[in-house]
């Protein structure tokens, strides 16, 4: 019985003493691995301000390339717009020298100017943008594209 | 017959103790697996990170190895962007006068035509 006992008892004291061992180097392997934490946050935040800027500096290059390519279209876009409008104004020109022409050689037996001068038997002798050369009896006279009266400016195409 | 009584309530006293101690012990071991998971996730985010920024260094601009270097990078970036913003607004602007210009023009003309029954 006693050496039971005896047994019993050196079991137990090599039992704890076994698990104080466990016990301290647990708790210093702990401590280490706390340390290490620390410094392994420090080196996770390190990184990932370090991630945040390569991303941005990536996004803002994308963003650089997508606003210069719109840029781009916009302005082949503007391109055709002005091409159209330079045809657009060749054949204005074309129709308005066309109009013009037609009417040199046509004679008026009497035009009233807007500043209420009355030339009777009037010949057009030249219509351009800086009005029109006619012949009367009496001569030639240069009559500006504002001297004639609203019809004739309509029909020789002078814009006000 | 004493002496058993006081090995008995020894062995007993024994036995609670390493029970407490074992329970701590289980505490402390549980502590210190979570601390080194935690640890290990650590490790493998910052490997993780340390690859996408590998990656990331062979696609940005000449230059940009470090963060400040990055950050530099940024702000110039980020001045560029402004300016072209700038200019897309008024490459905008003037695109839409063009606009404006050609459907007047495309009426005076058509009205032109009608005009002149060209």
């Amino acid at each position: 019985m006693k050496n039971f006992i005896a047994l019993l008892l050196f079991c137990t004291a090599f039992g704890g003493w076994y698990l104080y061992q466990k016990h301290d180097s647990a708790q210093k392997e702990l401590v280490e691995i706390s340390k290490s934490s620390s410094a392994y946050e420090q080196t996770l935040t390190a990184r990932r301000s370090e991630l945040q800027a390569f991303v941005k500096v990536l996004e803002l290059q994308k963003k650089i390339q997508s606003t210069q390519a719109d840029i781009l279209g916009i302005k082949e876009k503007d391109g055709k717009i002005k091409d159209d409008i330079s045809k657009l104004v060749t054949e204005r020109a074309r129709i308005v020298s066309k109009t013009r022409q037609s009417m040199i050689g046509m004679i008026l037996p009497e035009l009233t100017l807007t500043d209420g001068r009355k030339l009777a038997q009037v010949k057009i002798l030249k219509a351009d943008d800086s009005g029109l050369s006619v012949s009367l009896p009496v001569g030639v006279l240069k009559i500006l594209p504002s001297e004639l009266p609203d019809d004739m400016q309509q029909r020789l195409h002078y814009s006000k | 017959m004493k002496l058993t009584s006081y090995f008995i309530t020894a062995v007993t006293v024994s036995l609670s103790l390493a029970s407490v101690s074992c329970k701590d012990f289980q505490d402390i071991q549980s502590q210190r697996n979570e601390a080194k998971a935690k640890l290990e996730a650590m490790t493998a985010e910052i490997s993780e990170i340390d690859q996408k920024i590998l990656a990331l260094k062979q696609v940005v601009p000449q230059g940009v190895v470090s963060e400040s270097t990055a950050l530099k990078q940024g702000e110039k970036y980020e001045t560029a962007l402004s300016l072209l913003e700038e200019e897309l607004t008024k490459t905008i602007k003037h695109y839409q006068e063009s606009e404006v210009k050609l459907k007047a023009l495309e009426q005076e003309t058509e009205s032109l035509r009608k005009l002149s029954n060209f």
